[in-house]
């Protein structure tokens, strides 16, 4: 059986932390023209955890959220999953149609498509450097979104990895706008094979260009 | 009620308490497998994950609460280690929806249907008879049990609470 229970050791997990900071300043500049404004998007933390940490730490379960996940087809296969706060996807909407913070308040189709079209971006600017740093091939499908209790979303999406072990791959994010936050949860879910592809290729593909 | 008397039940974690206690959890295409033994007032859940263990996984190798076919016996075990006589059992389910439309082309889609089916057989060979469930539709739910009454509060995002 293949298993997600290994080790990763912290030279793994920085080159890993490397392309995590490459893609998000990709990620950047596509999302800035996109919204034409400057927005950074910073990672601030990349992280082998448990679903029992997730449980406890993340403090989502009991929260509304919304979600959007997009799944991974090529060497690497599984998912790319986001979760926002449920005002922070409103403050999203805000800052995309330039209406001061505040003016959303309602969970209505316009949040779910701007949510969609964000994590499409990122999610693809984000597979871009790995196709480009890894030189593996990857395409991400469309994202699909729901919003529901934090709980619910990552329980639904979380299981069909948990098959393999109790240890996910997560990179905290957060996007800023001038004196405007928001946090972002971003889950890179490899089914156990992809994981040894993708740390395979760190052996050999980011040695020297790593910038 | 008071925080400091809700035990939150994880995903893929199971809890057994008595009264003041309630049990909590937060379920999606998840099943939530709630037994209660009226005499003692003695009430447990699991958070269900998945159907079954991959093929070939050996025993011990895997979190039994994960799985359906190993967290309910895994449950029933320790309410009896805890005094539960089996044939007094309650059994209540509730949980397994499908949360994100269009999720195609994906085993995801149908988990929580799958996980339904997998509880509802597990409980039929353990010999179990569910007396009250809440299963299936497209969203989650946040589920209180109250280990007073054996009465478990469901919460459902945008359609409403009910009581099983």
């Amino acid at each position: 059986m293949a298993d997600n229970n290994f080790l990763i050791d912290e030279k793994k997990l920085d080159q890993i932390r490397i392309i995590a900071e490459v893609s998000a300043e990709n990620a950047s500049g596509v999302i800035s023209k996109w919204l034409k404004n400057d927005i950074v998007l910073n990672v601030l933390n990349v992280n082998m955890t448990t679903l029992e940490e997730i449980g406890r730490n993340m403090k989502l379960s009991e929260e509304i959220v919304f979600a959007a996940a997009t799944g991974l087809i090529g060497d690497i296969q599984g998912h790319f999953l986001f979760i926002f706060k449920m005002e922070d996807a409103f403050k999203m909407v805000d800052m995309v149609l330039k209406r001061p913070i505040g003016t959303t308040c309602e969970a209505d189709e316009v949040v779910q498509s701007v949510v969609l079209e964000t994590c499409n971006i990122v999610g693809s600017s984000f597979s871009n450097s790995l196709v480009n740093l890894l030189r593996i091939k990857l395409l991400p499908s469309a994202p699909v979104v729901c919003c529901d209790l934090g709980g619910a979303v990552m329980s639904n999406v979380f299981s069909e990895y948990s098959m393999y072990g109790d240890n996910l791959f997560f990179i905290d994010t957060e996007y800023l706008q001038s004196e405007n936050k928001i946090s972002g949860y971003f889950f890179i879910l490899p089914t156990p094979d992809s994981l040894s592809v993708m740390l395979k290729s760190l052996n050999n593909g980011t040695s020297g260009d790593n910038k | 009620m008071s925080e400091e008397n809700i035990i939150n039940v994880n995903m893929a974690a199971m809890n057994v308490a008595t009264p003041p206690r309630h049990l909590r959890t937060v379920l999606g295409s998840c099943v939530g497998v709630f037994l209660y033994e009226p005499r003692l007032k003695l009430g447990g859940l699991v958070h269900i994950m998945l159907p079954d263990a991959p093929e070939g996984a050996a025993p011990g190798s895997f979190n039994p609460a994960k799985f359906a076919t190993s967290g309910i016996p895994a449950l029933i075990d320790l309410m009896q280690k805890e005094g539960a006589v089996k044939k007094n059992l309650v059994c209540k389910i509730c949980g397994g929806a499908k949360m994100f439309a269009g999720f195609s082309a994906n085993s995801v889609v149908d988990i929580g249907s799958r996980n339904q089916t997998a509880v509802i057989d597990t409980l039929a060979k353990a010999g179990l008879k569910i007396v009250a469930k809440d299963v299936g539709g497209t969203s989650g739910r946040k589920i209180l049990a109250d280990l007073e009454t054996g009465l478990i509060k469901i919460m459902h995002f945008n359609v409403g609470e009910k009581v099983i």
